[in-house]
């Protein structure tokens, strides 16, 4: 593994499970980071982040906090991207073969059906509870949706703040397996 | 955990905030996870209202100028819309409060049907899905199928239906009463292939999108001498085949679907069979009037692909 990498997992944490995980979830804020930013590439641009973060602490620099060091990061990241977009919409100005922008693709509903196929699929592979947690979730109203889900949280004895970010969890699950079956497809 | 006010986070998620505040902002929740989960969950919420027709205009016009700005978000969206539809069954440009209750008993029934449930959570909910169903029927009698249960039907039930699967679309009292055999066709509703945004909408009520679902069974034509037929409806954007398997000693399977003239449609490769049955969704313009042919391979041990099954079915608008 790369000397870089290994050193950023070290300051994350001692224990080699616990600092991977942690650099998952790190990873995931701070690639939203660039999404919220409206970055199109917002993963190679955590990717950078990372090295940069990594060379950093490689090179004998002490990190106190990793969180904030790569937020700053991020933020250089993000005006350098900004700056190379700028650079590049002046370049395909004067290019008339520039990309138009639109998403062509002849195989559209091929894939949506691949992907229902998947999601499906992926569905069937929850537990049990967690399927009637989000039909029960999701059986609601524009009217009755608070009500309702304050009562399914209150059933669960959880808020409804919790209940919330568990069912995020369990869609990010199922589109996390609905991706990979897409790809393996 | 300190909840942040929503309404901060609606601001952040929809650029309502000042480059400073915003910067500090993000210091916070990429240094607290907790925050960061509370983003996200506004974030859900707020897509599931966009993808609900929840919206009021300006909102609707703010969040798709301001969210859907990026490819990765409009998919997030779509993807929401799909998944919601999924669990839900009730189709997203349903107009508020008129979400066809039958089509989300479907949806239930249909989804709770596919998993590796343990008997006992298998038996609890199917108490729970004729409660259900009961209730449904006294207050939304008569509501149509939309897939279609071919003639002789009941004389060519294959035995390998096992009685407890639940895409029969046969009732509760008649499996009771008389045990008439189970159709091989189940409706469920999926969600449209609308793409993110949506056209702003005027509340009118849509018809919902139907995408039928048809059982197959080896051993071709059903004894009246009648292939399955699939029925689909104009605005079905996809079909659901569920090819019952003879025998399951294969760890994956290919399917080839195709017409009457032997052009293929749609290839399906890995394959997993869940329940004795392998599914495959083909797009609904792939399929005009007329006789299809399903042709499973399955690769066994050593690897090697096998012939498993053919299944015909037919195609009527």
């Amino acid at each position: 593994m790369d000397k870089g990498f290994d050193a950023l997992l070290e300051t994350l944490d001692t224990d080699r499970d616990r600092a991977a995980n942690m650099y998952l979830r790190l990873r995931e804020r701070i690639e939203r980071f660039f999404e919220w930013r409206n970055c199109e590439d917002a993963e190679e641009l955590a990717d950078i982040v990372f090295d940069r973060t990594a060379k950093k602490i490689a090179d004998g620099e002490a990190i106190k906090s990793v969180e904030a060091y790569c937020v700053s990061v991020a933020k250089f990241v993000l005006l350098e991207d900004r700056r190379n977009a700028f650079r590049k919409e002046e370049l395909d100005e004067n290019c008339s073969n520039a990309d138009s922008g639109i998403e062509l693709n002849p195989d559209a509903e091929d894939l949506a059906a691949l992907q229902l196929q998947c999601l499906d699929s992926c569905l069937g592979e929850l537990e049990m509870d967690d399927r009637v947690l989000l039909v029960g979730y999701f059986d609601t109203d524009q009217q009755t949706m608070i009500s309702k889900r304050k009562r399914l949280a209150a059933s669960l004895g959880i808020t409804l703040n919790s209940l919330r970010i568990r069912v995020h969890r369990l869609k990010s699950k199922v589109g996390i397996c609905t991706k990979k079956c897409c790809e393996d497809a | 955990m300190e909840v942040e006010n929503e309404e901060i986070i609606r601001r952040f998620l929809l650029g309502k905030m000042s480059q400073e505040e915003r910067f500090e902002f993000e210091e916070r929740f990429v240094a607290e996870a907790d925050l960061y989960d509370q983003i996200t969950a506004v974030e859900d919420e707020l897509i599931e209202k966009y993808v609900r027709g929840w919206m009021l205009p300006e909102e609707r016009a703010e969040f798709e100028t301001v969210f859907l700005m990026t490819k990765k978000r409009r998919d997030r969206v779509e993807f929401a819309r799909t998944f919601i539809n999924q669990v839900t069954g009730i189709v997203s440009d349903t107009v508020e409060g008129n979400a066809p209750k039958r089509a989300y008993f479907a949806a239930i029934r249909h989804w709770l049907s596919i998993p590796k449930v343990a008997l006992a959570g298998g038996m609890a909910i199917l108490v729970a899905i004729v409660g259900v169903w009961l209730f449904s029927r006294l207050f939304a009698p008569n509501q149509p199928e939309v897939a279609f249960q071919p003639d002789n039907g009941a004389e060519s039930t294959p035995a390998t239906m096992k009685p407890t699967e639940p895409v029969i679309s046969a009732s509760p009292a008649n499996t009771i009463k008389t045990p008439e055999p189970p159709a091989n066709v189940e409706t469920k509703q999926v969600p449209t292939a609308t793409k993110t945004p949506a056209p702003t909408p005027t509340p009118a009520i849509e018809q919902p999108v139907r995408n039928p679902v048809l059982a197959l069974f080896a051993g071709n034509l059903r004894s009246g001498g009648s292939n399955s037929v699939l029925r689909l409806s104009s605005n079905a954007k996809a079909a659901t085949f569920l090819l019952n398997l003879p025998t399951t000693d294969h760890s994956t399977y290919a399917a080839i679907v195709t017409d009457a003239d032997g052009n293929t449609i749609a290839q399906f490769n890995k394959l997993k069979a869940s329940k004795g049955r392998v599914r495959i969704v083909v797009g609904a313009n792939q399929l005009k009037q007329g006789d299809y042919m399903i042709r499973l391979d399955g690769s066994n041990v050593s690897g090697e692909r096998e012939s498993v099954a053919d299944f015909q079915f037919r195609v009527m608008q």
